[in-house]
């Protein structure tokens, strides 16, 4: 083969090249743009979403208060609690929500025993990750963003088409309602009564156990996210209550004492402007208890005006910056 | 580094990218290029390994040229025997020794000795059986002067390490792609759109069909004492389709990457569970590894010369040599005798080369004859996969005798079947698309040939959505292991 005919090959070959990259490109950027279109869409939804004007209270956390606050006794509150939630995605959805609704002045935040151990899992690995980064990732800022990029940048890829599904719905059905999102959790109304000792066990190992049988370790992001909500409420001047919601005897005494330790420890060094409301010793009966761990309606019922009362108090007492109350 | 994980996803569009703009063209970068790439790629599974596998490229590298400069038959077969030696040893070492010192410990006990050889904990290279066949090929060629040394290592490395056949498969010859390496290569529009192609159907047989299979597959393998006869047709039917989504699928993937890059490797899968004999059967499936023990083992040993007898001993000390290069385990021996046994009938009627194109070619549907036919193989197939999936000789009895008892006829159940229902119905789609388009290379191919362009993407990005919603949780390919 002559030069010419070399080169001639050479160029032909570089432009099928081309060829082949633009329609790669072209390939890619047609569901990229739609993808990056709706969420635009989706982000500009819901920062002009609002809650009512009487709503001061927001309940956050996990299934605790998702099935302990009954938002409709509390004055003036919202329970948007979500079951598993880590505070990485409550610190986002708080962040996001006290942007966009000045007139929040109190936040009731759930944090039980077990809530800083094992939830890194939640976060990282299985299905579980994966169904909460389709409801929450599009709220995320870009922290906690790249945090689960590098961790489970698969999962995320994963989790792209329920994810896009969600974001779509809610375009489509372009409700006013923060609760028609997915990100937005309510409270759980639960009949059952369903304490005893295979529910407590069930739970205990969950909470406290990993696969193999052995203890969770404590978990860096929750802690990690659980300062973050505290400076963030301090930095938005809304009163933070934690509460430790209650749980049954049975459960108490399978605990390991190690996490009771470790949340007493790091419930310690809040900050002095934050509350803490300790119910978990509240004294319940079996049939206040949904199952293991969690209160049923009866018992959601007795906590929330116990909360109330208790918030009515406060709001009397001037200058009651931090109290214990058991 | 997996062909399914997002490193390959990065890995693969930078080569590509450098291997046809940063070496404009020059043969040699790309070759270099290449052969980084791919030891990079090795690496990321065990860096440890990289030696050994620099090391056995290194000995069928040198002992090649010793071959064609021996100017005598004794040392042409000294040469020969020393690359087998060393790399069926390695191979021995690293896959087979536990087996064997067990095996031989087991025996000497039924004698009422009593023998403890130890047992030696290694990982085994992944990729060892595949490169070391590569290897054993060049060697022989040349031994059998079918092919020239190759005396440039670099081009010889690539060969024998090209990253998208290295861990498993196809097992490539000396005769089909060492002239391709040497060749200049020209990129080509159709081929690399083909490429992708194959690709994107790969990913789809391995992370939608196979790893969804894989979990129901395993959970009623991993506790087939709990469940009904029923289940357990329910499990092998899971695995047989789970292990020709895998390797098939694995397979696709990586033709498809060669194609990128200009280079046609052998085909490897062509629709096995349509065939209508076991004798097609195997010339359907891993048809590198069925082909290599064909012209390196089986007509070596005579072939089908020397009558009836010699044909059915050749055959099968192929297919349990076959079952052998599976893995150190029983079961894969057995495995390999069931498949000698089922072909019996068509060696000694001589009706093994009665199927040799595929089935109802032209037609939309089989003949009767043909789909019972296509039935009966399949059925067979099955049966043998169970020893395959096993984990022992006795597990598979015990499986097999569960599948034939009463319980057979009660309706199948084990935790997670109503999740499998979506599945169940994907499997079905995806065979009647491998159906549509078993006169192709792969099931999608005449997608390229027939289809606009619109419909055309329309389809790739069903599939790309497939892929991302169904996909099951991911699972290592069956043949690393091996």
């Amino acid at each position: 083969m002559v030069w010419w005919q070399r080169t001639t090959i050479y160029l032909f070959s570089i432009l099928e090249m081309k060829k082949f990259i633009k329609n790669i490109l072209f390939f890619i950027l047609i569901p990229s743009f739609i993808i990056f279109g709706s969420w635009l869409i989706y982000k500009q939804r819901i920062d002009t979403l609002k809650f009512k004007k009487n709503i001061s209270i927001l309940v956050c956390g996990d299934s605790h208060t998702e099935c302990g606050i009954n938002d409709s006794i509390l004055k003036n509150a919202v329970n948007i609690s979500n079951s598993s939630e880590h505070f990485l995605y409550t610190f986002n959805v708080l962040n996001h929500l006290l942007r966009n609704n000045q007139q929040i002045k109190t936040v009731i935040l759930g944090c039980s025993f077990h809530s800083f151990d094992g939830y890194d899992n939640i976060l990282f690995e299985g299905d579980r990750a994966q169904s909460m980064y389709a409801r929450y990732f599009p709220i995320l800022d870009f922290e906690s963003m790249a945090s689960i990029m590098h961790r489970n940048a698969s999962g995320i890829f994963k989790s792209g088409i329920n994810m896009y599904g969600k974001m779509a719905i809610s375009i489509i059905k372009d409700s006013k309602f923060y609760e028609d999102y997915p990100f937005i959790g309510t409270y759980y109304k639960s009949d059952n009564s369903n304490l005893n000792d295979s529910t407590v066990i069930t739970a205990i190992r969950r909470h406290y156990y990993q696969e193999n049988g052995k203890l969770q370790e404590f978990s860096n992001y929750q802690k990690l996210y659980f300062s973050k909500i505290v400076e963030l409420c301090i930095k938005n001047n809304v009163k933070l209550i934690i509460i430790n919601t209650p749980i049954s005897n049975n459960y108490l005494k399978r605990v390991p004492h190690k996490f009771i330790l470790n949340y007493y420890s790091t419930i310690s060094h809040l900050d002095n402007r934050i509350s803490f409301w300790d119910f978990h010793s509240l004294d319940l009966e079996n049939k206040f208890f949904g199952d293991g761990d969690h209160l049923n309606s009866n018992g959601a019922k007795i906590l929330t005006l116990k909360i109330d009362s208790m918030m009515n108090l406060q709001n009397k007492v001037p200058n009651d910056n931090k109290d214990y109350i058991q | 580094m997996l062909f399914n994980s997002i490193s390959f996803a990065i890995f693969l569009p930078i080569v590509f990218l450098l291997y046809w703009f940063a070496t404009k063209g020059k043969i040699r970068l790309q070759n270099i290029l290449l052969l980084v790439s791919s030891y990079f790629f090795y690496a990321c599974w065990d860096w440890r390994f990289m030696f050994l596998l620099i090391f056995s490229t290194f000995l069928d590298y040198f002992t090649g040229i010793k071959i064609h400069q021996a100017t005598n038959q004794r040392n042409k077969i000294f040469w020969l025997w020393l690359s087998i030696g060393i790399n069926l040893g390695f191979l021995g070492v690293f896959k087979y020794y536990n087996f064997f010192a067990d095996s031989f410990a087991e025996g000497l006990s039924l004698l009422g000795f009593k023998a403890n050889l130890g047992s030696i904990q290694v990982v085994l290279p992944v990729g060892i059986s595949f490169y070391t066949f590569h290897g054993l090929s060049y060697v022989i060629d040349l031994y059998k002067n079918r092919i020239k040394p190759e005396r440039n290592f670099i081009d010889y490395s690539v060969f024998v390490s090209f990253f998208p056949l290295l861990v498993a498969g196809p097992i490539e010859r000396a005769t089909h792609l060492l002239p391709q390496i040497l060749k200049k290569r020209e990129f080509d529009y159709s081929k690399a759109v083909d490429g992708l192609r194959q690709i994107l159907w790969g990913l789809f047989k391995k992370i939608v069909i196979a790893d969804n299979c894989a979990e129901y597959a395993n959970t009623i393998f991993n506790n087939s004492a709990d469940f009904s006869g029923s289940t357990h047709v329910l499990g092998a039917l899971f695995f047989t389709i789970q292990i020709y989504c895998d390797f098939s699928g694995y397979s696709d993937i990586a033709i498809g990457t060669a194609r990128l890059f200009g280079i046609d490797l052998l085909r490897n899968f062509a629709f096995p569970y349509f065939s209508r004999d076991i004798a097609e059967f195997w010339r359907r499936w891993h048809i590198s590894l069925s082909s290599w023990f064909k012209d390196y083992l089986y007509i070596p040993l005579g072939g089908s010369r020397g009558g009836m007898f010699m044909k059915i001993r050749n055959t099968f000390i192929i297919f349990i040599v076959s079952g052998f290069w599976h893995g150190a385990n029983w079961t894969f021996i057995v495995w390999g005798f069931l498949n000698a046994l089922f072909i019996m009938p068509s060696i000694i009627f001589n009706t093994h080369r009665n199927n040799l194109d595929i089935v109802a070619k032209g037609k939309y549907l089989p003949s009767l004859k043909e789909f019972f036919s296509i039935v009966i193989t399949f059925g067979l197939t099955v049966f043998a996969w169970i020893f395959f999936r096993a984990n022992n000789v006795s597990h598979a009895l015990s499986y097999i005798s569960k599948i034939f008892s009463s319980s057979l006829l009660a309706k199948p159940h084990f935790t997670g079947i109503e999740k499998s229902m979506p599945i169940i119905f994907l499997t079905t789609i995806f065979f009647i698309i491998e159906w549509m388009g078993r006169e192709h290379q792969y099931a999608i191919a005449y997608i390229g040939l027939r289809w606009y362009k619109p419909i055309r993407w329309a389809m790739y990005y069903i599939i790309i959505v497939s892929i991302f919603w169904f996909g099951g949780k991911e699972q290592q390919f069956i043949y690393f292991q091996f």
